[in-house]
C-alpha cells in the first residue's frame, strides 16, 4: 500500500465518520473501490501539452509523448505507402497493356521489314512448288507462278517441242530431227518425240501396206489423204502422236489383232465404226 | 501510482519548468483523469490534457504550496468537467455509445480501457447518486480534497458540503446496488 493509498484510506475513515456511519464494511468497500479511481495511470500526453512536457527533463511520461509523436507520424506514413501501393497496383494493367502492344507493333514491325514473301520468295520455296508439278508432265523452270515473266515461258512450253516434229517426220529426214538443239527441249520431250518418229514410220509403214488393200477396193472408208501420209494432221498431244497414229501402232502390236485386219476389216473401218457408234449414242 | 508531491518538492522545481510541469503532471494526472472518469465526461483522456494545458502555464502564479497546487488543479477540472456537461445537455441528439450496453460485439479496447481505469460497478455507484452528492465524493474521495476546497471549488460553504457527503453515504449505504457490489 502505496502512502496516497494510506492517506485515502485515512480520508475514506474520516468522511464515514464524519457522516455518523463508521464501521460500516460494506460502504467502506464501496467508498474504497471509488478510492480506487485515483490510483489509475496518467494518460501519456499529446499534441501541446506533450511539447509543453517534451523538454530534456521529463520522465517516462515524456518517453511516452516521444512514442506518441512518432506513433502518430508512423501511421501516417504506412497510410501514404499503402495508398501509393494500391495506385501502382491500379496502374499496373495498364502498363502491361502498353508493354503488349509495344512488343506486338515490334513484331509486326519486324516482319515487315524483313521483306514480304511475295516480292522475294526463298529458295526452298520454289523447290517446294516445283515438286508439286505431274511427274508425266514437269513444268520447266519458267512455268514457275513466281516468274517475274509469266508470258515468256509460254513460248517454249510444251506446245513448242510437240509442233517442230510433225514436219521434220513429215519431210522425213533424220539428220533434221538430229539436229534440232537438244539443250532447248526436255529430256522426256525428246523421248516422246524420238518415240514418236518410230510410230510415226511405223504407221508410215502400215499405212503403206494398207494401201495396196484400199487398191483392191475393199476400202469403204472415206480416209483423208494426208491421213495416208505420216498422219501429221491430227492434233498432237505431247508425245508428239495424235490419237490415230497411237491406236494404229497398238494395233500394229503382234498378238492384240491378225495382221492388219480385224474381221475382213481394216483399222479405218474399225475406227469408223467406233465414232459412227458414238455419235449415235 | 502517484507520488505525493511535498511542498518541498515544489519548491525545489521552481525555476525549472520541464521538471516541475513532469512531477505536477505525474502526481495529479491519474487523479484527474479518475475524476473525470466518474464524473462521466465524453473524453476524460482529452479533457484531462485540457486541463493540464491550463494549469501549468499558471502554475508559477498558484500559492498556497502542493495544497493549493491540488485545489487549482482540481477546480479547472470541476469546471471543464461542468462545461462538458453543459455541452452534453445543450446536444441532446447526441448519444454517447456505450460499450457495455451494445450486445452486438465483444467490448471493444476503448470499453476495456475504461473498465480498467473505472469499472463498471464502481460507476455504477456513483449512478445512483444526485449530481452533488456524487460531485461531492468524487473530489472528496478521488481528488483527495478537504470540505474545505471541496467547499471552495463547488462554490458552496462547508456546512452544505458536510451535508452533501452525509447524504450521499446513506444514499449508497442503502442502495441495492452497493449490497449487491460487496456481497461477492
Amino acid at each position: 500500500m502505496t502512502r496516497s493509498d494510506a492517506d485515502r484510506d485515512k480520508l475514506v475513515s474520516e468522511l464515514m465518520l464524519d457522516a455518523g456511519l463508521p464501521g460500516d464494511a460494506p460502504l467502506k468497500a464501496a467508498l474504497d473501490s471509488l478510492a480506487s479511481l485515483a490510483g489509475v495511470p496518467a494518460p501519456a500526453p499529446r499534441g501541446e501539452l506533450a511539447a509543453l512536457l517534451g523538454m530534456p527533463a521529463v520522465d517516462h511520461d515524456g518517453g511516452t509523448d516521444l512514442d506518441g509523436g512518432r506513433d502518430l507520424d508512423g501511421g501516417t506514413e504506412p497510410e501514404a505507402d499503402e495508398l501509393a501501393k494500391r495506385r501502382r497496383r491500379k496502374h499496373r494493367p495498364i502498363v502491361i497493356a502498353g508493354a503488349v502492344m509495344t512488343a506486338m507493333g515490334l513484331g509486326i514491325g519486324g516482319v515487315a521489314a524483313s521483306g514480304g514473301l511475295p516480292q522475294n520468295p526463298p529458295e526452298f520455296f520454289n523447290q517446294l512448288i516445283a515438286g508439286w508439278a505431274p511427274r508425266a508432265n514437269p513444268a520447266p523452270q519458267s512455268l514457275l507462278p513466281a516468274g517475274p515473266s509469266p508470258d515468256e515461258p509460254k513460248v517454249t512450253s510444251v506446245p513448242a517441242p510437240s509442233s517442230p516434229p510433225p514436219p521434220e517426220s513429215a519431210a522425213g529426214s533424220s539428220q533434221g530431227r538430229a539436229s534440232t538443239s537438244p539443250s532447248t527441249v526436255p529430256n522426256h520431250v525428246r523421248d516422246a518425240a524420238s518415240k514418236g518418229k518410230s510410230s510415226a514410220t511405223a504407221a508410215g509403214k502400215k499405212a503403206a501396206k494398207a494401201k495396196p488393200n484400199q487398191a483392191a477396193g475393199t476400202g469403204r472408208g472415206t480416209r483423208p489423204a494426208g491421213s495416208a501420209g505420216s498422219a501429221p494432221g491430227g492434233p498432237a498431244g505431247p508425245s508428239g502422236l495424235n490419237f490415230k497414229d497411237s491406236f494404229e501402232a497398238v494395233l500394229d502390236e503382234p498378238g492384240i489383232v491378225d495382221g492388219s485386219t480385224v474381221d475382213g476389216s481394216t483399222v479405218d473401218d474399225v475406227l469408223d465404226r467406233i465414232v459412227r457408234l458414238g455419235t449415235r449414242l | 501510482m502517484t507520488d505525493a508531491l511535498t511542498d518541498e518538492a515544489l519548491q525545489a522545481l521552481q525555476g525549472n519548468d520541464a521538471e516541475l510541469f513532469s512531477a505536477v503532471y505525474q502526481s495529479f494526472a491519474g487523479q484527474v483523469y479518475g475524476y473525470l472518469s466518474a464524473k462521466g465526461v465524453q473524453d476524460p483522456e482529452a479533457l484531462t490534457q485540457d486541463v493540464f494545458l491550463a494549469v501549468l502555464p499558471r502554475i508559477d502564479t498558484i500559492s498556497g504550496g502542493v495544497k493549493g497546487l491540488r485545489t487549482f488543479v482540481f477546480s479547472v477540472a470541476h469546471a471543464r468537467m461542468v462545461d462538458d456537461h453543459r455541452r452534453q445537455v445543450r446536444s441532446p441528439e447526441h448519444q454517447e455509445f456505450e460499450a457495455e450496453r451494445d450486445t452486438r460485439e465483444v467490448l471493444s479496447a476503448e470499453a476495456e480501457a475504461m473498465d480498467r481505469v473505472a469499472p463498471g460497478e464502481v460507476l455504477a455507484l456513483l449512478e445512483v447518486l444526485p449530481e452533488e452528492q456524487r460531485e461531492v465524493l468524487s473530489l472528496r474521495i478521488i481528488a483527495g480534497l478537504t470540505v474545505e476546497q471541496v467547499a471552495e471549488i463547488m462554490g458552496k460553504s462547508q456546512g452544505a458540503v458536510k451535508q452533501l457527503q452525509r447524504r450521499a453515504l446513506n444514499t449508497l449505504r442503502e442502495h441495492s446496488a452497493v449490497k449487491e457490489y460487496v456481497a461477492p
